[in-house]
């Protein structure tokens, strides 16, 4: 990826905190990348399906999609993008702090291609973002946009 | 085979009568009888039914029957019953009777018809025996049944009740506490030494807050779940638990070097993962509280006794005030600051529990500087609960 093509990043979270946590996480990151934010379910899918107010939106090359939000739940979000034959290559990683079994394998079951635990401490946190980083930006090859 | 003669084999009339008149006295000292005609009207009572009626021979010849009827038993229960014996039948069961003083008896009736020469009921003898006790017993039973299936039930309920409770406190506390953790965790980063130093200490003390009630939140989460989980019951050798409990200990092991006397430990039914967790939290204990004055030594050992095993991990450690002997149990009970010793103080709830859910028991003797016993049963056989 060129520079002046920068990752879209889709950051679905109803918690604020959480996307500043993941916001402060990128910011020392190497890759350059754009976080876009949904609060809930209903808006990921707007952004995705670029309805308004996100008819503009870019395709995002990454998902981090919570699970317990209000409105739309991140595991029909999660279903919605992988039933979508449009959607359904972006890489979508779940982030939650869930770590129920029953949320375990109905992600995997919706084709999540990662689960992830959010960390309880800060340190923990931004290593694991830039392990999500490491990985989903910089080591794997993701399909074009 | 040729008929023998009449007059040889056949009893005489009056050895006849005597043979019913000892069969009818035999039956009237065992039994509760009593004869009525065709349409119920009592024609003969023997003396136990008298007795066990509370009426006079007198008060009952020529009365229905239904003058014992206690009202216990649907109309279809009587005509059931008069359906059988009308149609020449055996009538058999349990018939709930009212006394002349009001007094209720049970008693398990057999209805016998008599026959004309065309077959129709001209008499019927009805032989009972009292069931009244049996039938309270039985009663009683069913009521404690009852009573036990409600109490199960509720206890179910509250379990399932406290579980459900635990797991969502202790989650969805995990959020907002995170989130606490988190920035308190980033301003310290950020601005440490760029404030003041009561700015440093502050953002300390609510650091090490938030991660004091994570750790208890987690601790927690794994006792609901330790409830959750019902333990399987497979023989398995104690030596086996101790030494999974050393091996994930060894670090803590090799600092403390401490002499360990292990004598043989029993094969008892139980889980594998919770009795390795119950000797790693009795030694991990053992370990933090030892003496610095003196070599540490804990002994492991097992005796029978009925029904179960009697087994101790003893330690010349610190020790403490055997006052506390039920506290340190409890959830969240510490005897120590926790800069002390550090720790939740969940440790020995945990020991409770797992020995609860294996039908067992946890006790300690202690003194100050003599160190602690920590005493376990565990059921032989895997019939308990």
């Amino acid at each position: 990826m060129s520079p002046s093509n920068p990752i879209e990043i889709l950051v679905v979270d109803d918690n604020p905190g959480d996307v500043r946590l993941i916001q402060e996480a990128m910011k020392d990151s190497k890759v350059s990348s754009r976080l876009h934010v949904a609060r809930d379910g209903a808006e990921a899918l707007a952004f995705l399906w670029r309805e308004e107010p996100y008819a503009q939106a870019p395709r995002p090359h990454l998902v981090l999609l919570d699970l317990n939000m209000p409105r739309v739940g991140g595991l029909e979000v999660l279903r919605t993008i992988k039933g979508s034959p449009e959607l359904r290559m972006i890489p979508t990683v779940i982030l939650t702090s869930s770590r129920g079994e029953k949320d375990i394998q109905g992600c995997y079951d919706a084709q999540a291609n990662a689960y992830l635990v959010k960390p309880t401490d800060l340190a923990s946190f931004s290593g694991l973002l830039s392990s999500i980083e490491a990985f989903w930006l910089t080591l794997a090859t993701l399909p074009a946009g | 085979m040729s008929k023998p003669a009449a007059n040889a084999s056949s009893p005489s009339r009056e050895q006849t009568l005597r043979e019913l008149l000892e069969l009818k006295l035999a039956l009237d000292e065992s039994a509760i009888v009593a004869t009525t005609d065709a349409q119920g009207i009592i024609t003969a009572v023997n003396d136990r039914f008298c007795r066990i009626s509370r009426y006079s021979r007198e008060e009952l010849l020529g009365r229905n029957h239904r003058i014992i009827n206690s009202g216990h038993h649907p109309k279809e229960f009587f005509q059931d019953l008069w359906q059988t014996i009308s149609s020449g039948k055996v009538w058999r069961g349990e018939i709930k009777n009212r006394a002349k003083d009001d007094s209720v008896y049970w008693v398990g009736t057999t209805i016998v018809p008599f026959l004309d020469e065309v077959g129709r009921p001209w008499q019927y003898m009805a032989i009972r025996f009292e069931i009244t006790d049996r039938k309270r017993a039985e009663e009683e039973l069913r009521a404690k049944q009852t009573e036990l299936a409600d109490r199960a039930e509720a206890l179910a309920r509250s379990n399932a009740d406290l579980e459900q409770f635990a797991y969502v406190a202790s989650h969805d506390l995990q959020e907002p506490l995170r989130m606490v953790s988190s920035f308190t965790q980033l301003l310290a980063k950020r601005y440490k030494g760029r404030l003041d130093a009561d700015a440093d200490e502050f953002i300390r003390y609510a650091d090490e807050g938030a991660q004091t009630m994570q750790a208890m939140i987690r601790d927690l989460l794994a006792y609901a779940r330790l409830d959750a989980a019902v333990p399987s019951r497979f023989p398995l050798p104690l030596d086996a638990a101790l030494d999974g409990a050393l091996l994930i200990l060894h670090v803590a092991l090799a600092e403390a070097a401490p002499i360990l006397r292990r004598k043989p430990l029993p094969e008892v039914p139980g889980d594998l993962a919770q009795l390795v967790q119950l000797y790693q939290n009795l030694v991990g204990n053992a370990l933090k509280f030892r003496r610095t004055d003196q070599v540490l030594e804990i002994e492991f050992g097992a005796s029978k006794e009925p029904g179960h095993w009697r087994c101790w991990v003893k330690d010349n450690g610190i020790g403490f005030d055997s006052r506390h002997a039920d506290r340190i149990f409890t959830l969240f009970q510490r005897l120590h600051a926790r800069d002390a010793f550090p720790g939740s103080g969940i440790g020995l709830a945990f020991c409770k529990r797992i020995l609860e859910r294996h039908g067992g028991r946890i006790w300690v003797h202690s003194a100050p500087g003599k160190g602690s016993t920590f005493f376990f049963t565990l059921p032989t056989d895997r019939s308990h609960p």
